[in-house]
């Protein structure tokens, strides 16, 4: 098991925002050794997982500040709960689980006796570009701009089960515990939907 | 039969397209020789897929690193309990700055500096929290196999992106200087401003400028060179520093800590940007990378072996049809091509 991981720079500059290098084969390498205590295993989730958490948490609720500090809790939380944790085979899959519910508290919490409407969130907004140097388009400029406007119409659950799927490639079986449905059909049906809306136009 | 439906709402597609899985490339390239009828369908999926982004919004400048210093000193409180030893301190401020590399110590510094002078340009933004917070916004720009992109920046310099190549900037920058980091190949021309010096950080070196134009490239098998077109830059490593004049171009390779500092011809280095394919004596395999880069399609050789080419040529704003009709002529080469993959028999 590597212990520190000191990089090896000998020309002093550096991207300081590079996660450290992975140094597991794979998730649950990694998850196991951070729980049986091992520091340089906590650092290299932190690094590898805390952007992707920000951006999610910013779909969520923006604000930048809560979503901070519910991420510091949230690591906080599992270093100190470590040797209780249970195993998985996907942190990123674990942490977004773990974060969502942490974030819906705080956000619950606060909407109750605060004005909620000074965090407006993003709400899982995405957009399609057109590219102009794709060779063999099927889709034209005037598609495109159709389209991003049925994105916009999409209900925001559609727009959340598109991101967990094009953007995230969650399966659907993480999909239905993430998003609370009952099973992983009615997953299935409801991205099914979300895209039949889009596709009507094509 | 399948429908575009059908496509986008099959994880397994999903993964094959956003090249998340590599093993799943078969399956699918063997479907789509089974099924004729239905690329239609495929293609329309598969360019929604590429096509669509999501808006990321990035964690502010230095907000990671501040956090896990606090979540870190978390531990450290708990050591400071009476039965276990003081020296556990010091343990855990090694083991910090260890785990996150060497470098990270002269990066906090400047963050702290970076972040006191955003302060109070931020202020004003958040009129609903009484104490200013520090809400940089970093963006990411990436350009993929196939594309080029062109930016402006909020001072005003504007940039050029060639393919394969990422960018992240703050959407403003500080008072006191602009910073942009950069893997892949860029050509800047930066708007004067004295009193915010520009610098792009690339792998091992820095290049500071005061106004002037000039390209950059990292995508040489880790190499970076860095070529002036006007105005002055400087360029430091921590090994040593050097100021380029005009057509002068510095080739910095960290494997071996060689610096070159040779002239160059400006159309050759900037043709990219004019939408020019360049070929200078290129061999067979400089020119499958440079047709893979600028078409983002996937080449496969046949009959390679013993093949030696030295082929020069220019293209300008053509598609790969034409570029390959010419090419094959000259090369004496046959090739197919479908969709993305081509296939090229010696």
């Amino acid at each position: 098991m590597p212990a520190k991981k000191v990089t090896s720079n000998p020309y002093g500059i550096e991207d300081f925002r590079l996660p450290v290098t992975p140094t597991f084969s794979n998730d649950s390498e990694a998850w196991d050794a951070f729980r049986q205590g091992n520091e340089s295993a906590f650092i290299f989730i932190y690094q590898s997982y805390f952007d992707v958490l920000y951006v999610y948490g910013f779909s969520i609720v923006s604000d930048s500040n809560l979503i901070k500090d519910t991420l510091q809790d949230l690591f906080i939380d599992l270093r100190e709960r470590r040797q209780y944790l249970g195993s998985t085979d996907s942190i990123k899959f674990y942490l977004f689980k773990c974060f969502k519910r942490r974030l819906y508290k705080e956000v619950s919490k606060r909407s109750a006796f605060k004005d909620s409407l000074d965090s407006i969130p993003a709400d899982f907004q995405f957009i399609l570009s057109y590219e102009a140097q794709l060779i063999d388009r099927q889709i034209d400029a005037d598609k495109i701009s159709q389209l991003n406007d049925a994105i916009v119409k999409l209900s925001r659950r559609q727009r959340e089960i598109i991101y967990y799927s094009f953007f995230e490639g969650f399966n659907y079986v993480q999909i239905q515990e993430i998003m609370e449905l009952e099973n992983h059909q009615s997953a299935r049906n409801l991205m099914y939907k979300a895209i039949k809306e889009l596709r009507k136009l094509l | 039969m399948k429908n575009v439906e059908d496509f986008l709402t099959n994880p397994e597609f999903i993964r094959w397209v956003n090249h998340t899985d590599k093993e799943l490339g078969d399956y699918w390239e063997n479907w789509r020789i089974a099924n004729p009828e239905q690329l239609k369908a495929m293609k329309i999926a598969k360019e929604i897929l590429q096509g669509s982004s999501f808006e990321r919004v990035m964690p502010p400048l230095g907000m990671k690193e501040e956090v896990l210093e606090s979540i870190l000193r978390m531990k450290n409180l708990a050591a400071d309990k009476p039965n276990i030893e003081p020296q556990m301190n010091l343990t855990w401020a090694e083991l910090f700055w260890n785990g996150i590399g060497q470098m990270s110590r002269v990066a906090a510094i400047l963050i702290v500096s970076f972040g006191i002078a955003l302060l109070f340009n931020l202020s004003k933004i958040n009129k609903i929290e009484k104490v200013p917070i520090v809400s940089e916004v970093t963006i990411r720009k990436t350009t993929a196999a196939g594309e080029k992109m062109q930016l402006t920046l909020s001072d005003g310099t504007k940039v050029w992106l060639n393919s394969s190549t990422q960018v992240e900037f703050p959407e403003e920058f500080g008072k006191d200087q602009r910073i942009i980091t950069l893997t892949g190949e860029a050509y800047f021309e930066v708007e004067n401003d004295s009193l915010r010096p520009f610098t792009v950080r690339t792998e091992g070196l820095l290049t500071t400028v005061l106004g002037t134009s000039f390209n950059i490239n990292t995508n040489q098998s880790g190499r970076t060179q860095v070529a002036l077109v006007s105005g002055k830059v400087v360029v430091t490593s921590s090994l040593k520093t050097f100021t380029l004049s005009p057509k002068e171009l510095i080739d910095f390779d960290p494997i071996n800590a060689v610096f070159n500092v040779v002239n160059f011809e400006i159309p050759e280095i900037l043709a990219w940007k004019e939408g020019v394919l360049r070929f200078n004596n290129a061999s067979l395999r400089e020119v499958v990378t440079a047709l893979e880069e600028w078409y983002g399609v996937e080449i496969s050789l046949e009959n390679e072996k013993g093949v030696k080419w030295q082929f020069s040529g220019e293209y300008k704003k053509q598609t790969l049809e034409d570029v390959l009709i010419s090419m094959s002529y000259v090369q004496k080469f046959t090739y197919q091509l479908n969709d993305k993959s081509l296939t090229i028999r010696l």
